[in-house]
């Protein structure tokens, strides 16, 4: 399992241990997503939400011991040996893209419990113990169970249609998604697979099944976004609409009607400082969203590259030495975002 | 006044038996005309049904205590199970708008459980006010005195919980209690010693064979369990004071054996635990390596073997414990594992550092956070608050030690006899010897191995194979509404 996380690393890069953690947690703030973006991160935002802090230092420093990466204080890289064993891990995700669509832990609890619900009326069965989940998804299922039971004639049917198609789906992109799918459900009589009992049935490298597990649900919640049968009903409540916190996306459209940053700091009752760190949220995940003309005009953005001459976004350091430091740190920061990509189409 | 047949009524509609196990119906009488009871049943003789049952037959909800969420989940899950849908819990886990809808309609349920750290909490005390249950159970009382200075404070405010439900009805239950625990239990309840009802049967399971097998080291140790492992007919359970070890274990006696095996232990995700818990009633594992966290509500009835790999703290902890083999009345064993120098591990399990009388006192006035109080910070600081003096805890926490250490020498005790366990057991918990029997213990028995009458294991159940269109087709049943078109 230790291995799992040096996919996260790389060789002759030190990575910031604390950002690596932080977009395995889903902790978004400006400077994660930034450094994530920098390492090729993002795509992997939320995909071990359930990581303690003590798991994962625990896990990098058996992989330092291992002789696998070179850690210190702050950060780590891959060894020529941690190269290879990252090579090892065969699974390559295909979902990763929808990274943004759902928290899939709680997808997971959702899905699980709709779906054994289904499987239990398929028996007939009404006895039985449901799956533990938390008292909201237990409540949500149970109303979306009587809506879609009421309103179809054959809800298993409709169940079965649903999730034939999706197996196909996935199936299509990795057969052992679309088994490990149906291993993870839970039926009548039917109990499911333990991870560890999947990544034996699956022939899967350890560290490879949780990446696995996290891709299915991606790819569950991406077939829900794009369909209307019970399955979309069951999950769209949990699905989002895009990459940017709601927030972000409020700030967003007051900045699209063209009000001045101070303007909408004060409308939405959130300091200037706040408002900046959305537009900086909405300029890594989202850039084709602003107007980077009106941001960082064209005299601002060469001023800024005299000061800032290198290629490489990641070793600059602020200069502080402007009167209203939060507004050049967020031109700095806009410049150093717009670079970075740039420099990643040029390679 | 309820009468006897409405009560059958309930048990022949509500729960499909004819008859009630001995000490049922006393102790059902009892609550419904009133009485607050104290019942010892020995574990596998249906404790949760004194409390389901009444359910049916009282006007408001059932508030049930337990020491621990898995104890409560494994309750929760089993009145699912029986189609009850009226069952809530109320954890730590419960937060927020859940917490406020759920206490808000409280009133709607009839099975509420709680943790004891709720009870801490006003909110929760002003929406059970509201409720007025008819009666409160408090489950595996014993911890009320096996735990209370240490592992769980808030046992303590049970006694103001009853207070505040103005004197409700009390229920409590448990499968072992010495008479000094059963004293200390209506004590720290407030209640009147003479006037509680107690229904008390022995704790004797004859069906489980005793045994303690001595070994020379941990390598001998390993050697015996693989052996056992292989020769006992399942399905078992093999406790292990680690969660680390558990899961080690599982992994080489899966290799060496051949046998499905899985851990259980609290720190796997919920959803893991339940899934090797149906796998394992479903009989598509044969074995579980297990902390204490597995089993106080496992209802499987044909366990065969409880081996303990390290030595449990006190001898009720092992009763309970082997007391999960042998439901379905058959033969079972209970074999305890034991290697010179085991006894460390578990005091030092049992060990709690002491701060001293002055940092106490300088939390107590404020001038220092509790942090400097070490590990166990939030119990100190739960006594401070409860108006505790620190003497006054210091002496507390002395005289639990010293419990502590004896019961652990009691526990040594059983493994060392040159007489008959049973007897010695019974003896404990304050029983007259059992009249003798043939399979009883290791001591009378030595070559049980090789004689002990068991029943063979059941035939394993093949788990799911690959084929995702076939394991679909079989979750939903498909044959059944295809045939009718």
């Amino acid at each position: 399992m230790n291995n799992y996380f040096l996919r996260f690393f790389a060789y002759q890069q030190p990575r910031r241990i604390r950002v690596v953690e932080n977009l395995l947690t889903s902790r978004r703030t400006v400077a994660n997503l930034f450094w994530g973006q920098q390492y090729h991160l993002l795509p992997w935002l939320g995909a071990a939400r359930g990581l303690t802090r003590a798991d994962y230092d625990a896990a990098l420093t058996a992989l330092a011991d291992a002789g696998l990466i070179k850690l210190d204080e702050q950060t780590a890289e891959l060894t020529s040996a941690g190269v290879a064993a990252q090579e090892a891990l065969l699974y390559q995700p295909t979902f990763l893209d929808w990274y943004w669509l759902a928290n899939t832990n709680q997808l997971t609890q959702r899905f699980t419990l709709g779906m054994q619900v289904v499987a239990e009326l398929a028996y007939h069965n009404s006895r039985y113990a449901p799956v533990n989940v938390s008292y909201r998804h237990l409540m949500a299922v149970k109303q979306w169970f009587r809506y879609e039971h009421a309103r179809r004639d054959n809800l298993v049917k409709a169940v079965y249609d649903d999730l034939k198609q999706l197996g196909t789906g996935l199936a299509s992109a990795d057969p052992r998604l679309a088994a490990a799918m149906t291993l993870t459900m839970v039926g009548h009589h039917l109990p499911a697979l333990t991870t560890d009992q999947l990544t034996t049935t699956l022939k899967l490298a350890p560290a490879d099944t949780p990446v696995l597990i996290h891709d299915l649900h991606l790819g569950i919640a991406a077939y829900s976004s794009h369909t209307n049968g019970p399955l979309h009903d069951l999950l769209e409540p949990l699905l989002a609409s895009g990459p940017l916190s709601r927030s972000a996306e409020n700030t967003l459209r007051y900045y699209q009607s063209g009000q001045p940053l101070e303007l909408i700091a004060r409308r939405r009752h959130l300091k200037l400082s706040t408002i900046r760190e959305h537009l900086l949220e909405v300029a890594i995940l989202c850039p084709d969203r602003l107007n980077w003309n009106q941001l960082l005009p064209a005299e601002k953005e060469a001023a800024l590259a005299r000061q800032y001459p290198g290629d490489n976004v990641a070793d600059w350091h602020f200069q502080a030495d402007a009167q209203d430091e939060g507004a050049a740190f967020f031109e700095y920061r806009l410049f150093q975002i717009k670079r970075g990509w740039e420099n990643n189409d040029q390679n | 006044m309820i009468k006897t047949d409405q009560i059958y009524q309930v048990l022949h509609q509500r729960f499909g038996y004819q008859d009630f196990r001995d000490g049922q119906l006393e102790t059902i009488t009892a609550l419904l005309s009133g009485h607050d009871t104290l019942t010892i049943l020995p574990t596998g003789a249906g404790k949760s049904l004194l409390y389901q049952l009444p359910a049916y037959l009282l006007p408001s909800g059932v508030v049930i205590v337990s020491p621990l969420i898995s104890l409560m989940q494994d309750q929760v899950d089993r009145l699912r199970q029986q189609g009850e849908r009226r069952v809530i819990m109320l954890t730590g886990q419960l937060q927020g708008r859940d917490r406020r809808e759920v206490l808000n309609s409280l009133d709607q349920y009839r099975f509420i459980f709680a943790s004891p750290e709720m009870l801490t909490n006003s909110q929760v005390l002003q929406a059970l006010r509201r409720v007025r249950p008819s009666l409160l159970v408090v489950d595996e009382a014993h911890c009320i005195s096996q735990w209370g200075p240490d592992f769980r404070p808030e046992y303590l405010l049970l006694k103001q919980l009853r207070v505040q439900l103005s004197g409700v009805v009390t229920l409590m239950l448990t499968a072992t209690a010495t008479p000094q625990v059963r004293q200390d239990i209506i004590k720290k309840l407030g209640l009147d010693f003479d006037h509680v009802r107690q229904v008390i049967r022995s704790v004797n399971r004859p069906n489980i064979f005793l045994a303690v097998n001595r070994v020379e080291d941990a390598d001998a140790k390993q050697a015996e369990l693989v052996h056992l492992v292989k020769t006992l007919p399942g399905p078992g359970i093999i406790y292990f004071a680690s969660r680390k070890l558990a899961t080690q274990q599982a992994i080489m006696l899966a290799q060496e054996t051949g046998l499905a095996v899985a851990p259980y232990h609290a720190g796997m995700a919920a959803l893991e635990r339940f899934n090797i818990q149906q796998q394992f009633m479903a009989n598509q594992l044969q074995l579980i390596c297990a902390t204490s966290a597995f089993g106080m509500g496992v209802d499987k009835t044909d366990l065969r073997y409880i081996i303990h790999y390290h030595l449990p703290a006190n001898l009720a902890s092992y009763m309970q414990e082997i007391g999960r083999a042998g439901r379905d009345g058959q033969q079972s064993v209970a074999v305890l594992l034991y290697a010179p120098g085991d006894e460390g591990l578990q005091s030092q399990l049992t060990t709690i550092d002491l701060p001293s009388e002055a940092l106490l006192t300088q939390v107590q006035q404020g001038k220092l956070q509790p942090a400097v109080l070490g590990e166990q910070k939030e119990l100190f600081a739960f006594y401070l608050k409860q108006g505790y003096s620190p003497r006054q805890i210091l002496r507390a926490f002395h005289h639990r030690q010293h419990q502590l250490a004896f019961n652990l020498q009691k526990m040594l005790d059983y493994v060392g006899l040159d007489r008959c366990r049973r007897s010695y057991l019974l003896n404990y918990f304050g029983e007259e010897a059992a009249p003798g029997q043939d399979a009883c213990c290791d001591l009378d028995q030595p070559d049980w191995e090789r004689h002990l009458p068991m029943p063979a294991s059941p035939a394993p159940a093949k788990g799911p194979g690959l084929d995702w269109q076939a394991r679909l087709r079989e979750l939903l049943n498909v044959k059944s509404w295809l045939d009718k078109g």
